[in-house]
C-alpha cells in the first residue's frame, strides 16, 4: 500500500482534508479516478454518513469545513471517497510527485532487479568455483594413480627383463648370442626387373651396400 | 485495513507504510469516536511533528537505520583501509602456503628405450608414541609383520623416545599403503624419492650411483647433475579451511609433466655381450681387472663401456669405494705395442717414411744402458712397415721414430692430446703423463720407449679416441656416452654440445695404417680376432706395468687389443684391456673378447660381410 510517508511536504494539505481514505488502487485507477473526481470539480462527493455528519455540526463549524474544502476543490481535485465508514489518508494526485523522485524510484526499481541478477550471478560462479575444484581434485587424484601405474610396470618390465637376460647368460639355458655367421643376408631385388631374383645366398653377397633385414635362425 | 495493490517501488515501504496506516486508521477510528462528543479542530493541527505521531516514527526508524549503516560504512573503512594491510597479511599468512613440489629426476635409458635409471617414491616412516591412541603394544603388533621386524625390538624402540622414531627406511609404495591403512595415530610417511637401477651392474660404471641425499657420486648421476635434476621454485598456494589445497589457483606449470629422459648411446644388448667376455676371459685368465669399449668413429658415440668386477648401484655401500671409479677413464697405463699404429701415423704424417719404407730389425739393440729387443727375442731382418706392425717388432719401431727429430715427435704427441684429459661426458677423465719436453729430447732412449708405447701413460679412453682417429680418417671425436634428452616417443629435444672433431691425420695415411693392421688380424699377432667374412683391422698390446719399486715389473703385465671393422668403411672401434692375466698376451687374452664383441656388434648393427673370402 502505498499511502502515507511519501509526501511530508504536503502533509499540510492531506492533514486538512481530515484524512478520508480512499481504498488502494492501481496508479492508473487512481489516475483515472482522479482524472474522474477532477471533473466533478466543484463538489466532492460525500458519503451519506458524512452528510448528515455535517448536517449535526454547528453551521459555523459545517461553513468553515465546507470553505476549507472548497478551497482545496479547486486546486487539482482528489479523489475523495468513503468505504465503509473508514478513515484514511487522501492519495494525492501522481503530478504532484517531483522528478528526482520519480528518477529515484525507477532507480530503486532497476537496482533491484540488478541485484537479483548479480546476486544469482554470485551465487551461480561460487558453485561453478566449488564444482571445478572437486573436479580438479578429481582429475590429479586420476593422474597420479595413472603415474603410479605408469612407474610400476615400467620398473616391472625393467626388472623382468634384466631377470631374462640374466637366466639367458647361464650356461645351462642352451641359449647363445647370435654371430654374423648364423645370419642369412639377402639380396634386395632389383625393382626395374620383375623376376624372381630372390634367390637366398648364405655366402657372402658382392654388396657392400645397404642390405635388408637379416633373419637369423 | 486499507488493502490492494501497491506499487512496486514501494515494496520495502509497505510493511512501514501498512503499520503507519494501520495505526493512523486505528488513531482515526479512536479519534473519530472522540471527536463524535468534541468539536473537531482543525485538522492541521493534529498531525504536526509530535512524539506519538507515526511520522515521527517513521523518522526515527530511518534515522535508526541510516545510523547503522554509516557505523556499518565507518566499520568497514576501518577494517579495509586503517587495518586493511595488516588483516590481508594475516590471512596470507594463514590460508596461503608455500609448497616445493619435489620433481623425480629423469630417468636414464639406453639407446634402445631400456630405463638404466629410474626414480621411485618411497615413504620413511615416523613413529610419534606421545600421540598414540593404541598401547604401544598394539602398535608394535600391527607394524611387525609389514615391517619384517620384531614386535619386542619395535617396543623398545617406542619407549625409547616420545617423538621422531624412524622405523622403515625406505618403504614402497605398497607398503606404505599398507601402513597407512591400518590408520593408527601417531605414524607419519614421509615421501622420499629413491633411484632404482633396473639393469643392476650392467651400466653401473657409465649411470654411476646416487648417495642418501639424491646427488649423484659417480658416473653420469654426477656428471649431469644439471640435466637430471629438475628445479622448481617453490610455488605459493592458497589452503580452503580445512588444510586441503585450493587447485584453482595453481600457476600453469606446477606439475611439469614433461617426460624428458637421458638417453644414452649405450646399447645394453652389446653391454652385456661385452660383460659376458670380458667376464669368461678374466675368469679363465685370473686377472685382476678387465675394461672393453666399443666406440662408433664417426661420432664418438660409445655403444658399450663395461669395466669388471663392477657393483650394483642400488646397494652401492655393499661394495669396495675402489669400485665406483670407471678406470677406463681414471686409471693410466702404458700403452705397449696398441700404440705403434699410431706412431706409423705419425710418421708417415710428418713425411719422414713411405708406407713401402724398409727397416732393418735386429733383434735387440743397446741404447745408453738399456736393452732394447723385441718381445720375441728374434730379429726379423730388413722388414716394411707391414710386417713390423704385424710382427709387432719393437727394434723395427724404434728405427722407424728415429726417422723424426725428437722434438717434432713430441710435438706429435702433444698434438695428439697426450698429456690432456679427453674431453667427454663422463666424469673423473685422468690426462695422461709424459715426460717434459726437455728431457725428453735430451736423449735418445725416451723416444725409443715411446716408440713401442712404453715410457709414457693415458687412459685407456684415449687410446680408443686415437684409434678412432685412424679408422674415420683422421678426425679425433669426443667419445661420449649421452645422446641427448628425448621424450617417450623417441623426440629428441636437447643434444649435449659437442667439441667439433679435429683432424690430425690425413686419410691416407689412415687407410695405409689401417691396411697394415689388416695384416695383423689375418696374419699376425692378432690372428684370434678374425671373424668370417668381415674385414678387420687391429692391433694386440703386452706392455710391462710399472714396478712400485721403479722400473717394470717383471711378472705384471696389462694386455691390450684394439679392433676396427669393417675397414672398407670403418665405423666401430672396439679395445679390450685385461689387468694383470696369469700367463696370457694380448692376442690370447684380449683377442678372443674383441672378437667375441665384435660378432655381436656386428650382428645388432646389421653390417653386412665384405667380399673378401677367407
Amino acid at each position: 500500500m502505498s499511502v502515507a510517508p511519501k509526501f511530508p511536504v504536503s502533509v499540510r494539505s492531506v492533514a486538512s482534508r481530515r484524512g478520508t481514505v480512499t481504498p488502494i488502487e492501481p496508479q492508473k485507477k487512481l489516475a483515472q479516478s482522479n482524472r474522474a473526481a477532477r471533473s466533478r470539480q466543484s463538489d466532492p462527493v460525500l458519503s451519506r454518513t458524512e452528510r448528515r455528519e455535517r448536517l449535526a455540526q454547528t453551521p459555523a463549524q459545517f461553513k468553515q469545513l465546507r470553505e476549507a474544502t472548497r478551497q482545496k476543490a479547486t486546486p487539482p481535485a482528489r479523489a475523495v471517497r468513503e468505504t465503509d465508514g473508514k478513515m484514511a489518508k487522501i492519495l494525492p494526485q501522481a503530478q504532484s510527485m517531483p522528478v528526482w523522485l520519480t528518477w529515484l524510484l525507477s532507480w530503486q526499481r532497476f537496482s533491484s532487479v540488478l541485484m537479483f541478477l548479480l546476486v544469482s550471478g554470485t551465487l551461480a560462479v561460487y558453485g561453478g568455483t566449488v564444482y571445478t575444484q572437486q573436479l580438479w581434485s578429481k582429475e590429479y587424484r586420476k593422474l597420479e594413480t595413472l603415474q603410479r601405474q605408469e612407474r610400476q610396470l615400467t620398473a616391472a618390465g625393467e626388472v623382468l627383463k634384466n631377470k631374462l637376460a640374466d637366466q639367458a647368460e647361464q650356461p645351462g639355458t642352451g641359449m647363445v648370442a647370435p654371430t654374423p655367421s648364423q645370419t642369412l643376408f639377402l639380396q634386395p631385388t632389383p625393382q626395374s626387373v620383375a623376376t624372381t631374383n630372390a634367390t637366398p645366398t648364405s655366402t657372402p653377397a658382392a654388396n657392400p651396400t645397404l642390405s635388408p633385414t637379416p633373419m637369423g635362425y | 485495513m486499507a488493502t490492494g495493490a501497491d506499487t512496486p517501488s514501494s515494496r520495502s515501504n509497505k510493511r512501514r507504510g501498512e503499520q503507519v496506516s494501520f495505526l493512523e486508521t486505528q488513531r482515526q477510528r479512536k479519534k473519530t469516536a472522540t471527536e463524535k462528543q468534541k468539536p473537531k479542530a482543525p485538522v492541521a493541527a493534529q498531525l504536526v511533528v509530535h512524539p506519538n505521531s507515526s511520522l515521527f516514527r517513521v523518522i526515527l526508524v530511518w534515522a535508526i537505520l541510516l545510523a547503522g549503516g554509516l557505523g556499518l560504512a565507518f566499520n568497514l573503512y576501518g577494517l579495509q583501509i586503517r587495518r586493511g594491510q595488516l588483516l590481508r597479511s594475516q590471512a596470507r599468512q594463514q590460508q596461503m602456503v608455500s609448497l616445493r613440489p619435489y620433481m623425480p629426476r629423469r630417468p636414464i635409458v639406453d639407446r634402445g628405450g631400456n630405463v638404466l635409471a629410474i626414480d621411485r617414491p618411497v615413504y620413511a616412516l615416523y613413529a610419534h608414541p606421545r600421540l598414540f591412541k593404541k598401547p604401544k603394544e598394539a602398535v608394535a603388533a600391527a607394524l611387525a609383520p609389514l615391517l619384517n621386524r620384531n614386535p619386542d625390538d619395535l617396543v623398545r624402540v617406542f619407549n625409547g623416545s616420545e617423538t621422531g622414531v624412524r622405523l622403515g627406511n625406505a618403504l614402497l609404495e605398497e607398503a606404505a599403503d599398507r601402513v597407512a591403512n591400518l590408520r593408527l595415530d601417531g605414524l607419519e610417511l614421509v615421501k622420499l624419492y629413491a633411484r632404482f637401477y633396473p639393469q643392476q651392474d650392467l651400466a653401473a660404471d657409465v649411470v654411476g650411483y646416487v648417495n642418501l641425499d639424491h646427488k649423484g657420486q659417480a658416473g653420469l648421476e654426477y656428471s649431469q647433475e644439471k640435466l637430471l635434476e629438475r628445479f622448481v621454485r617453490s610455488v605459493r598456494l592458497s589452503r580452503a579451511g580445512n588444510g586441503a589445497v585450493m587447485p584453482d589457483r595453481v600457476p600453469s606449470g606446477l606439475l611439469n609433466v614433461d617426460d624428458l629422459r637421458l638417453q644414452l648411446t649405450i646399447d645394453s644388448r652389446l653391454q652385456r655381450s661385452a660383460r659376458s667376455a670380458l667376464k669368461q676371459q678374466l675368469e679363465q685368465f685370473k686377472a685382476k681387472r678387465g675394461t672393453v669399449l666399443v666406440m662408433d668413429a664417426r661420432n664418438g658415440a660409445m655403444l658399450a663401456l663395461v669395466s669388471e668386477p663392477s657393483y650394483d648401484p642400488n646397494q652401492y655401500s655393499q661394495y669396495n669405494i675402489e669400485l665406483y671409479k670407471n678406470w677406463a677413464l681414471t686409471d693410466l697405463y702404458e700403452p705397449g705395442s696398441t700404440f705403434k699404429p699410431i706412431n706409423v701415423a705419425i710418421a708417415l704424417e710428418a713425411g719422414t717414411i713411405k708406407p713401402n719404407s724398409k727397416f732393418v730389425d735386429e733383434g735387440q739393440i743397446t741404447i745408453g744402458s738399456s736393452r732394447i729387443s723385441n718381445h720375441d727375442g728374434r730379429g726379423h731382418g730388413e722388414i716394411s712397415i707391414t710386417e713390423i706392425v704385424q710382427h709387432s717388432s719393437n727394434i723395427g719401431m724404434v728405427h722407424l721414430v728415429e726417422t723424426m727429430r725428437p722434438t717434432v715427435f713430441y710435438g706429435w704427441l702433444e698434438r695428439l692430446g697426450l698429456g690432456q684429459p679427453v674431453e667427454t661426458d663422463l666424469p673423473f677423465s685422468t690426462p695422461g703423463l709424459m715426460k717434459p719436453q726437455e728431457l725428453f729430447a735430451s736423449s735418445r732412449i725416451y723416444p725409443a720407449n715411446a716408440a713401442f708405447g712404453q715410457g709414457f701413460s693415458l687412459t685407456p679412453l684415449h687410446l680408443l679416441q686415437l684409434h678412432g682417429a685412424l679408422a674415420n680418417g683422421g678426425k679425433l671425436v669426443s667419445p661420449h656416452v649421452v645422446r641427448g634428452l628425448t621424450d617417450g616417443k623417441g623426440q629428441l629435444y636437447w643434444q649435449p654440445n659437442l667439441p667439433a672433431p679435429r683432424p690430425v691425420f690425413s686419410s691416407a695415411t689412415t687407410q695405409a695404417v689401417l691396411g697394415m693392421m689388416e695384416a695383423v688380424v689375418q696374419e699376425g699377432t692378432g690372428r684370434r680376432a678374425q671373424i668370417d667374412g668381415y674385414r678387420i683391422a687391429g692391433k694386440t698390446g703386452t706392455a710391462q706395468k710399472a714396478s712400485p719399486n721403479g722400473g717394470y715389473s717383471s711378472s705384471a703385465k696389462i694386455t691390450s687389443f684394439v679392433g676396427i671393422v669393417p675397414i672398407e668403411s670403418p665405423k666401430y672401434v672396439v679395445l679390450a684391456v685385461v689387468d694383470e692375466p696369469q700367463g696370457g698376451s694380448g692376442s690370447s687374452v684380449a683377442a678372443p673378447i674383441v672378437r667375441e664383441v665384435m660378432e655381436s656388434l656386428l650382428n645388432i648393427e646389421r653390417v653386412p660381410p665384405s667380399e673378401i673370402k677367407k
